[in-house]
């Protein structure tokens, strides 16, 4: 089975994922990055900070600046209320999906 | 003595040795082309910019003085990753190559990426004076010029593949993008 074939699938879910991930805690990219790293949906700031960049745009999000002790102040995240509902929107809708799915099997 | 140069990165000073330097500006521009007029452009070259500064100081002890080397940098950027996943409503018309364009061996640099170079003036002067290397000459790929003009277009076969290759749209410039536009 060519792993490639998933790609699509995962990229389009990242979002979900991310937002789940985001839901959990106040997090700062390293911390999304650790979390999403041990899944399939591991990946990179290069792939993050985009997708980031428009969920805030979106209303989906929001981050306030926290300093570190060794680099660079960081952003640490956190759904807002838009967010919120569009994460339970989103976990029904996969509910739905994955009926559809397991149905069409049948 | 090797020049040294200092950068800003997310509001900390770096001295960086030159191949570093070059090798950041390489990718700091081809992601500033990858997020093309995306309204988010500046936010996310500031957060990539923050997250090498943060990749660099992790890695290196804080009393470190020593300029930041080559080595370190494609480390850092190579955790960081390339620019993915911006709207193709807003991204530019750059083709995405597969695979990152930074840590990559030589041989698979750029390989997803266009030529400036033209190919209906590559196409010609192969054709004229091919058997002499001159289309390879004009794209910068010097050594296997040279090459072809002692062996007089690899005794013709050479010099076919290369006509070939142009029509295709398959032939490459000094820096492995392929040559596609006509004109």
């Amino acid at each position: 089975m060519n792993p490639d074939k998933f790609f699509a699938i995962r990229k389009g879910l990242l979002e979900y994922a991310l937002l789940k991930v985001i839901s959990s805690d106040k997090v700062y990219v390293a911390d999304m990055l650790k979390r999403l790293g041990e899944t399939e949906f591991a990946t990179q700031e290069g792939t993050l900070y985009p997708l980031l960049s428009r969920l805030r745009r979106e209303n989906l999000v929001d981050y306030e600046w926290r300093e570190s002790e060794v680099g660079p102040p960081r952003k640490y995240y956190e759904l807002t209320r838009k967010g919120m509902a569009q994460l339970v929107e989103l976990d029904s809708y996969w509910k739905r999906l994955t009926t559809t799915i397991s149905q069409l099997g049948k | 003595m090797r020049r040294v140069i200092g950068v800003n990165l997310g509001g900390l000073a770096y001295q960086l040795d030159e191949d570093a330097y070059e090798r950041l500006r390489a990718y700091l521009s081809h992601s500033e082309r990858r997020l093309g007029n995306s309204p988010d452009r500046d936010e996310v070259l500031g957060d990539l910019e923050r997250a090498i500064a943060n990749q660099l100081s992790l890695n290196r002890s804080l009393t470190s003085n020593a300029a930041v080397t080559d080595a370190e940098i494609e480390s850092a950027l190579r955790t960081v990753g390339v620019v993915e996943g911006v709207e193709p409503s807003v991204s530019t018309a750059e083709p995405s190559p597969a695979s990152s364009a930074y840590g990559a061996p030589a041989w698979q640099r750029n390989q997803g990426e266009q030529s400036d170079y033209t190919r209906l003036p590559v196409f010609l002067l192969c054709l004229l004076f091919g058997v002499f290397g001159i289309h390879r000459f004009f794209v910068g790929k010097i050594g296997t010029g040279v090459l072809m003009l002692l062996t007089i277009g690899g005794l013709g076969i050479w010099y076919v593949v290369d006509v070939i290759l142009i029509i295709l749209g398959e032939f490459r410039d000094s820096d492995r993008r392929k040559i596609v536009r006509w004109t």
